[in-house]
Parts: structure tokens; C-alpha cells; sequence
């Protein structure tokens, strides 16, 4: 292995483990999987004529659950910390002070945080696929199955990037996760609230405005994949993000948009790390 | 031995907010020394420290460690320095063999190497039986012992330790002075900082004295304890203090400082002046009772103050 790929894989290695070991983390961690065994639980309750269209893709709803909002806030959270409690607690001294580039460092910490959020969304759809098939037998439309999953690692990236940034700007883990969960919940209610007016008046400059904020892309995506594989799409309708979808042609844009939030916000992270100094542990 | 420093600071300031600044700073170690960088908290040991390690950009001047820039070079200067923080801490979750292999694995060493080199820092640092424990489990002092470890692992020919014994209790610290005075044996290059003297006096070669963010001296031990400002130093035994005449021994050539504690009187002569001979009359013939008189030995803290009353005078 290359001397760069082996300090990127120590670094991301260190990433998993520590943030494996957050107690914050964690248990939103466990709200996922109590939300994917319970949705499960709660569908055998329901009338068998009201679930008997979904039940070859019950796996969908076990996808849609945490993507609207859980997954979002998960990602917040391993990335507010990422970069900020190592300066809490005097560990980036450590780190940047090791035979390793600041580039390095920054993407085995980047890639340590993307990799948990892709183990627990790996465990997250497996379990939305045995579940159901342990509880109403095989499932179907496999490969949506895949691509929606694929999609949830790619919908986390705008969240996961902006807790990043907001932690190496910070550099205050709680500042940090305050910070970047107002900026997912006020592009929430401002997408909500220009949806509406949108609707209401007819406006399509307020609902084109809407697609410029974090939330558009990244809340929709999972669900504009998954319904595919639903009969007559989403059974929910209403105001976006709640229910909304991203039409097929437009996917591209959404996907052009979780990259240049992606880009953007980890970019300001890497300036804040190469161009500063190394904040020292308050005492 | 080349004539390069292997430290070099040069006209090194340091700008905070709030109008702080440190500096300027100029010291220079040279291959195999050992230079202990000595101040008061506050005084800018860390951050002078910090900038030699790449942590922190100066504001001005120039920081060289192996003829390289810490801000530029940094991945290819810390595979040559061993590096210890102040008051170090690490990730508590892992354990302190998974602390010194990383470090090693980034050092480049791997397999049957990488597990010798670990055990031998393990050893040195007296924490082989603790290896396994996870880092949060441990004390003050194991935490300080664990950080000179990984610090030394791969055997780096440049040392720079801020504070290494700070918080550890005495075995510790004469601990890791023996690790030192091994470490000088090697002919390894260290910088170390402390505000304790004492530890300077028995481990450097060299010593940069740092008060208020600018250097006030920086000269070998031998010439620091040798010379200053050519002070002596006597304490005389009496038997009967409340009769020594503490005026007329004032106005003896060259007192700089008469302390009388119960029995035990301290004249300091400045300048030069011995007037031991003249102190040991005066006291004889005051029938105060002179049981006694034997020269202070100059240490370090003595320097440091006479160097930092030089520097308040201007």
C-alpha cells in the first residue's frame, strides 16, 4: 500500500472507531434501527386489504422511514464531531503533529465519517429487506431495492459535509451539531413553507427557489428512487419535502446539487484546517 | 558534527488577539544537545514549541527543524522528530499499544519491526504492563510516560517535548530523567521545555531562559552556573543572631542582599566582590557567634532571577 493510502486508512479506521464510541451517535444510531423494527412490528397490526399492494416492496418503506429526517440528523452528528472534538479534546495536537499531510488527515477523517454513515445505512437496508421477508416472505424489485440504498449514501453527503465544516470552523462539537441541525431544519421549513406559498399562489419562482436549498435534494432523492418500485408511486401525497419526489429528469440537478453542497462545505472545512492555526485544548 | 543547527529559530514573534504578542524569539540547538527551553507559565515556551511542530504559523521570523519549514514540510519533519504536547491527552477508546503502533505505522515501520520497536518504547517508558489498558484508564503520570513513548518510537534523531514531566509524581520524573540521560548518550538533539530548573540543571547542555515572550539568555549550563553577573553567595551558622550587626554588614563592598532566617544569615556579594572575610570578622567581633559559614552554590532559579532582574532593569 502507498505511504499516502496507509495514513488515509489509519486515519479513517481511527474516524470509525471513534465515532463509533459517541454516546450521541449512538443513539440516534439505535432511534433508526427501533423506527425499522417497529414500522415492520406495527404493518402486521394493520388490515391485510390496506398493506397487501406493498408487500412485495415492504422493503421500500423500511428505506423512506429514517431518510426523511434520522439519517439527515445522523449525518450532523458524526460530522459536527468529526473534526471539532479533536480539538476539545486536544487530540488534533496529536494527529497534525504525525508523518501525515493535513490533506491526509482531512480525508482520512472525511472518509472515516462517510464510512460509518455507509455502515449503518448498509445495516439499516438490510435490515428494511429481511424483515419483511422473514415477516411477509420474498420480496421484489430488488434492484430499486439496491439503488435506493445506494441513493441513501449519496442523500447524506449535503448534511454530512456542512457538520464537518461547521465543526472545523467551530471547533465546538455541541456549537457544532447546534449549528448545522438549524441550518437542515431552517432549509426544511423554508422548502416547506415556499412550497406552499408556491402552491397556493401559483408561483413557480418560489417552488424553483426551493430547489436551492440542502434539503431538495437530499430528502427527496431516497424517496424519487424508491418510488419507482411502488405501485402508483408514493402513497403519501402532499407538500414537498414531506411527500414530494424528484421527476426522473430532473435527478441529474439533485444529484449536481448533493455535489456542489458536498464541495462547497467541505471545501471551507479544508481552508479552515490548512490556513489556521491548531486551536489548542481549552484548559 | 555539522555546524547547522538543527533547531533554528530566528527573530520568531507571534501575534495573538487582544493585542498578546511572544516574541522575538531566537534560539538554536545544535546536533546531539540537549537545550531546555525555561519560563514561567505564559511565557511562550508552548507556543515557540508549537511553531517547531508546525501547529502554530509564526506571525514573523523563521522556524528550521533538519533545515526544514514545519508549515511546509511537515509530513517529512515529523518522520525525524519525536514529538510530546503539554499536558498530552489521546483518544480514550484506545489503548496505549494502539497509540505507538499508529505512530510507528506511520513512520513506516510494519510486521516484526513495527512489534519490536513497540516493545522497546514500552519498555523504556516503564508501561508494559499497561499497553493494553485503554488510555482513558490511565494516570496523569502514565499518560506523560505514554506520550514520551510515542514520541521515541522509530528512534527519531530530533526530540521536541513541551513540559514532559509535568503532573508526574517523583519516580516518574526521575523516570524519565534517566530516559533522558540515555537519550543523551544516543546523541539524540532535544528540545525540551519546563518551568522546573532543577531538571534543566541535571539533564541539559544548554539553556534558552524565556521570560514575558522574549529570550534572556541562552548559553551552555556550565557558563550559566559558571558566571552571571559574578554573584557569591555565603550562609554563616550563628549562635546568637538577635547580635549581628545587619546594618554594618549592608554596608559592606558589595552586598547585594542580607537575609537573616532564625539562625541562618545569606549574604549575596555582587560584582565580583568576595567580602566573605570581612562578613566573618564583622560577626566575630559582633559576639553574634559565627558557628559556621559555607558558600551557596549558584543553581539555575538563581540565574533565572538575577537574568530576569537584569532584564527588568533594562
Amino acid at each position: 500500500m502507498a505511504p499516502e493510502a496507509r495514513a488515509v486508512a489509519i486515519i479513517a479506521g481511527y474516524e470509525l472507531k471513534k465515532t463509533m464510541a459517541r454516546k450521541r451517535v449512538l443513539i440516534i444510531v439505535a432511534l433508526i434501527f427501533l423506527l425499522e423494527v417497529s414500522i415492520y412490528l406495527i404493518s402486521t397490526l394493520l388490515p391485510r386489504s390496506f398493506i397487501n399492494p406493498f408487500i412485495p416492496v415492504a422493503w421500500a418503506v423500511g428505506l423512506l422511514a429514517p431518510a426523511g429526517l434520522l439519517l439527515h440528523i445522523l449525518a450532523l452528528a458524526v460530522g459536527s464531531a468529526s473534526f471539532s472534538e479533536e480539538y476539545e479534546m486536544g487530540t488534533a495536537d496529536y494527529w497534525l503533529t504525525r508523518p501525515i499531510s493535513t490533506a491526509e488527515y482531512f480525508i482520512g477523517k472525511v472518509a472515516g465519517s462517510a464510512a460509518f454513515m455507509t455502515l449503518i445505512i448498509a445495516l439499516y437496508s438490510l435490515l428494511s429487506l429481511l424483515l419483511p421477508w422473514f415477516i411477509y416472505g420474498p420480496q421484489s424489485k430488488l434492484e430499486i431495492y439496491v439503488l435506493g440504498a445506494l441513493s441513501s449514501i449519496i442523500a447524506m453527503l449535503p448534511f454530512l459535509s456542512i457538520g464537518i465544516a461547521m465543526g472545523e470552523v467551530l471547533r465546538r462539537s455541541m456549537l457544532a451539531t447546534i449549528t448545522s441541525s438549524s441550518a437542515f431544519f431552517a432549509s426544511l421549513i423554508a422548502e416547506f413553507y415556499l412550497n406552499i406559498v408556491g402552491q397556493i399562489n401559483n408561483d413557480p419562482s418560489l417552488i424553483e427557489l426551493s430547489r436551492l436549498l440542502p434539503t431538495w435534494p437530499s430528502i427527496r432523492l431516497v424517496s424519487s428512487i424508491v418510488a419507482e418500485a411502488l405501485p402508483g408511486g408514493l402513497p403519501i401525497t402532499g407538500p414537498a419535502p414531506i411527500a414530494g419526489t424528484i421527476p426522473p429528469p430532473e435527478l441529474g440537478t439533485a444529484l449536481a446539487s448533493i455535489s456542489i453542497y458536498a464541495a462547497i462545505f467541505l471545501a471551507t472545512a479544508l481552508a479552515r484546517l490548512t490556513k489556521t492555526d491548531v486551536t489548542r485544548r481549552a484548559a | 558534527m555539522s555546524s547547522e543547527p538543527v533547531i533554528k529559530v530566528r527573530d520568531l514573534v507571534k501575534r495573538y488577539g487582544g493585542g498578546v504578542t511572544i516574541g522575538p524569539i531566537s534560539i538554536e540547538t545544535m546536533r546531539g544537545e540537549i537545550l531546555g527551553l525555561v519560563g514561567p507559565n505564559g511565557s511562550g515556551k508552548t507556543t515557540t514549541i508549537r511553531c517547531l511542530v508546525g501547529l502554530q504559523r509564526p506571525s514573523e521570523g523563521e522556524v528550521r527543524v533538519a533545515g526544514l519549514d514545519p508549515l511546509r514540510d511537515r509530513k517529512r519533519l515529523m518522520r525525524l522528530v519525536g514529538y510530546s504536547q503539554e499536558l498530552p491527552t489521546f483518544p480514550p477508546f484506545q489503548s496505549g499499544r494502539d497509540i505507538i503502533e499508529i505512530t510507528g505505522r506511520l513512520r513506516g515501520l510494519d510486521g516484526p519491526e513495527l512489534r519490536k520497536e513497540v516493545e522497546r518504547v514500552l519498555d523504556l517508558s516503564g508501561l508494559v504492563g499497561h499497553a493494553d489498558r485503554k488510555v482513558g484508564s490511565y494516570s496523569k503520570g502514565m499518560v506523560q510516560r505514554l506520550s514520551l513513548a510515542q514520541a521515541l518510537i522509530g528512534d527519531p534523531e530530533i526530540l521536541i517535548l513541551d513540559e514532559p514531566m509535568l503532573g508526574v509524581d517523583p519516580a516518574a520524573r526521575i523516570h524519565i530523567r534517566e530516559i533522558f540521560l540515555e537519550l543523551k548518550k544516543a546523541k539524540k538533539t532535544i528540545l525540551f521545555s519546563t518551568h522546573e530548573l532543577y531538571e534543566v540543571e541535571k539533564i541539559s547542555d544548554s539553556v534558552a531562559m524565556i521570560y514575558k515572550g522574549k529570550i534572556i539568555v541562552q548559553d551552555s549550563v556550565k557558563n550559566l552556573l559558571g558566571g552571571v553577573g559574578d554573584t557569591i553567595r555565603v550562609e554563616a551558622e550563628l549562635q546568637r543572631p538577635q547580635l549581628v550587626p545587619l546594618e554594618q554588614i549592608r554596608l559592606l563592598q558589595g552586598v547585594a542582599r542580607v537575609e537573616l532566617d532564625g539562625t541562618r544569615l545569606v549574604v549575596e556579594f555582587a560584582g565580583g566582590t568576595d567580602g566573605r572575610a570581612e562578613l566573618a570578622e564583622l560577626i566575630v567581633r559582633s559576639g553574634a557567634g559565627l558557628l559556621g559559614m559555607t558558600p551557596l552554590n549558584k543553581t539555575l532559579e538563581d540565574v533565572f532571577m538575577e537574568m530576569v532582574r537584569i532584564g527588568s532593569r533594562g
